[in-house]
């Protein structure tokens, strides 16, 4: 039996191929007005797994960066405060100096002394400094200030407040990256008491500046040029204690700076690989659709012609 | 007698086949355009010659019957098709709408509300203020919309769960009424055909047999007397003999989603069987499917990711201490795989004051060391926990729960991706198909009108038969 083109035949094929058409144009469409070669999972299984991945990547790299940044103020801020402390124990340096000197009186060593109990005051104010509402040198404790002064300056005899640590001397460290974390806290013990080991006293070369400024002031209170010179060493003991911890510092800070830019980097990285994972190749989308248009009108322009002559038109 | 009388009949006839051709040819032209209608044809042959002495002497055509153009084996393979097309569209749509759901592309997804709860863990390990009271605020509201996207996501996909089933229900009485129309259709051949080939009417049959097997997996036998058996792919007669069967929508109350939700019975007058099982083509099995396997996994994938980070950021949280003191979990602790996503939320004494997050390890208000391991959960590959493990240990993969989620993802794409193309594809043999059958069994419009000249100047030439005789006839009168 012969077979036969019918009627029915050419529309279903021109129906459905002109439906096919409709579907990829709307496909390409899609990508053109999301810019996404993926727009769902089912476009590319693997891609979308992958970008999500990445996605999640770099937020991870985002929430590092913004760890950093709070690391990298957090850390200049110890630092200025440091600096402070430094330029207290240099003024208090160039005083012991002068109150040394033998051509001075009782008067202007005590005018000097006077000057130093300011010294003591601002030094107290450095170490129980704040940020973000937090005493910087408290470690954990951050909610009380950790340097309590107890007593106010005598004159007769000479005697000075004592400052305790009630914070404590745990350093908090901040994360930066999966598996590293940074020193962003640093034990107010150590560097204004010069106390690492916690036993109540400044451990071997180092100082407790409170201390130091106290010896100071009564040595000139009493005048006694010759006790005022025997701080000196212990004022630049104290500088070398600042000096390291500043150091400290410094090469933290200078870490974070590293990883903000090792961050900055990877998240470019992952942003590209991102892009390469899900977005539609502009040029091949919008030739595309222009090629599926032309179809699409192309198969439209069969159909029209579809309600095709039969003998019918052509029998008088 | 052969005379002129004779050869009068012999024209009659002649007339009566065109005309009758005529009659059949225009039913072919007016189906033209009908669904599942197959091109007749008259079959002509001569009429019984009479004997003579100078000859056996013709009597003319006559027509035989009238016969349908059919193709048996296109019918069967239309009727598995159309079964697994049935299947794969229900299922493909199911798959497009789940993937729609967890589609990370264009929205929040699962995987962006997990990610900013773990940034909400390091904002808290990173706060300046002691107490982080306001990170501890914007950590809560975080972990708030995770649980508001389960909620949303477990409730969306379990919505769609239930207009499949709700779908399964109206399919079912669809069926029957295939069923009842079948039948009746079967009786009406058998009957018609006692006469002459029921040709009008085993199109409507074939049709709606093809129909049926859209809705549901069938096959068909015929017997000898001209009746169709439609069995279900199990072998269950559903027409058979004088009677149809009928399926039945019932609830199941052990449906492990709800109890509401339906089971196919099958009742004839002795049996009352549930045929769920067996039901694995057609739409029907494709809805059931899509309600017990995919819409299923999919609410359980999304359990396994709830109860995963559930287990895993409570295990931290319990070794931290809260601002005020307390040790304890983080979200509600869920009591199994199955529906934590729909139950997940914070713990009671979270939710009562966010200093319960246990952000230290006991230290002072700043000490964060808690919240870096909470944060650091983001990248910690577990064990993971799947549906039926708890209470005993986690038997799943080895990934971070980001990664799972990945998978999971993937793992939907894929099976949409293929259901997709699974229907494409079944879409186009179906299409070739219907168009085999038509190449055998269509009407060819071309053809018809052909058959209709044809049959116009067979009707003349017999007229003009009619004529000579009756000019014959008056010769011979004249001579009277």
């Amino acid at each position: 039996m012969g077979l036969r083109i019918t009627q029915a035949m050419l529309v279903r094929t021109a129906l459905a191929d002109v439906t096919r058409a409709r579907e990829r144009l709307a496909i390409t469409q899609e990508q053109a007005s999301s810019g996404l070669r993926i727009n769902r999972p089912s476009d590319d299984p693997a891609g979308a797994s992958a970008a999500l991945l990445l996605r999640s990547g770099l937020d991870a790299i985002d929430q590092f960066m913004r760890n950093v940044s709070q690391a990298r103020a957090r850390v200049a801020v110890s630092e200025s405060h440091v600096a402070e402390a430094v330029d207290v124990m240099i003024r208090a340096r160039e005083l012991a100096v002068t109150g040394a000197n033998g051509i001075h009186d009782a008067d202007s060593r005590r005018q000097i002394a006077r000057e130093i109990e300011t010294l003591h005051a601002s030094l107290a104010a450095t170490a129980n400094s704040r940020f973000g509402g937090g005493f910087l040198f408290a470690g954990y404790a951050a909610d009380a200030a950790p340097f309590a002064v107890a007593g106010s300056f005598g004159d007769a005899p000479p005697s000075s407040p004592t400052v305790g640590f009630v914070g404590d001397s745990n350093e908090i460290q901040i994360a930066i990256d999966h598996g590293v974390q940074v020193r962003a806290g640093f034990d107010g013990r150590r560097v204004f008491l010069g106390d690492a080991d916690g036993d109540g006293s400044a451990d071997p070369g180092h100082q407790d500046l409170f201390q130091v400024l106290a010896d100071l002031r009564d040595a000139l209170m009493n005048d006694d040029p010759v006790a005022v010179a025997g701080t000196l060493d212990r004022i630049d003991e104290s500088l070398v204690q600042l000096g390291d911890e500043r150091t400290a510092m410094g090469a933290v800070a200078g870490q974070l700076e590293q990883w903000d830019r090792q961050l900055a980097q990877r998240s470019e990285d992952l942003s590209r690989r991102l892009s390469e994972t899900q977005d539609a190749d502009a040029a091949r989308v919008f030739s595309d659709l222009i090629q599926q248009e032309t179809a699409l009108q192309a198969g439209l322009q069969a159909m029209s012609q579809m309600i095709q002559p039969t003998l019918m038109d052509f029998l008088g | 007698m052969p005379g002129l009388f004779g050869v009068l009949d012999v024209a009659g006839r002649g007339l009566l086949a065109a005309q009758r051709g005529v009659h059949v040819t225009g039913h072919n032209i007016a189906n033209a355009n009908t669904p599942g209608y197959s091109a007749q044809r008259q079959i002509l042959g001569n009429a019984f010659p009479i004997v003579h002495s100078a000859g056996l002497l013709g009597t003319g055509v006559e027509q035989i019957t009238v016969e349908r153009l059919h193709d048996a084996f296109v019918q069967t393979q239309l009727l598995r098709q159309g079964g697994s097309f049935g299947s794969t569209r229900a299922q493909a749509e199911a798959l497009s709408q789940i993937e729609e759901v967890l589609n990370e592309q264009d929205a929040d997804g699962v995987a962006t509300v997990i990610s900013r709860l773990y940034d909400s863990f390091s904002d808290l390990a990173s706060a300046a203020a002691p107490g982080a009271s306001v990170e501890r605020e914007a950590l809560r509201g975080s972990a708030q919309s995770l649980i508001d996207t389960f909620h949303a996501f477990d409730g969306q996909l379990r919505e769609l769960q239930g207009s499949a089933d709700r779908a399964i229900r109206d399919v079912v009485p669809e069926v029957n009424e295939f069923l009842v129309r079948i039948q009746e259709l079967n009786e009406e051949i058998v009957r018609q055909e006692t006469v002459a080939p029921a040709n009008d009417m085993r199109d409507l049959r074939d049709q709606a047999v093809r129909d049926l097997a859209l809705l549901v997996d069938v096959s068909t036998y015929e017997t000898g007397d001209g009746a169709l058996v439609v069995t279900l792919s199990s072998g269950l007669p559903l027409v058979e003999g004088g009677s149809a069967r009928t399926l039945v929508a019932q609830a199941d109350p052990t449906h492990p989603f709800d109890p509401t939700y339906v089971q196919v019975r099958y009742q004839d007058g002795a049996n009352d069987l549930d045929v769920t099982a067996d039901l694995g083509g057609g739409r029907l099995g494709g809805l059931l499917r899509a309600r017990d396997t995919h819409y299923a996994s999919a609410i359980r994938s999304l359990d396994t990711i709830a109860y995963n980070l559930a287990a895993s950021v409570n295990s931290v949280h319990q070794l931290g201490t809260g601002l005020d003191g307390s040790v304890g979990d983080f979200f509600a602790a869920p009591a199994a795989v199955a529906d934590a996503a729909r139950g997940l939320a914070l713990d009671a004494s979270v939710l009562a004051t966010p200093d319960a997050i246990a952000a230290g390890l006991g230290g002072g208000p700043s000490d964060n060391r808690n919240a870096l391991a909470l944060a650091d959960l983001r990248h910690a590959a577990t064990t993971l926990f799947l549906p039926g493990d708890p209470p005993g240990p986690a038997s799943g993969p080895s990934r971070t729960l980001l990664q799972h989620v990945g998978a999971v993802v993937g793992d939907i794409g894929q099976q949409a991706r293929s259901l997709n193309l699974a229907q494409g594809q079944q879409a186009r043999v179906l299409e070739g198909l219907e168009n085999r059958r038509d190449q055998v069994a269509g009407v060819s419009i071309d053809e018809e009108v052909t058959r209709l000249i044809r049959l116009q100047a067979a009707f003349q030439a017999n007229s003009r038969v009619v004529v000579v005789v009756d000019e014959l006839l008056d010769d011979v009168l004249r001579m009277i």
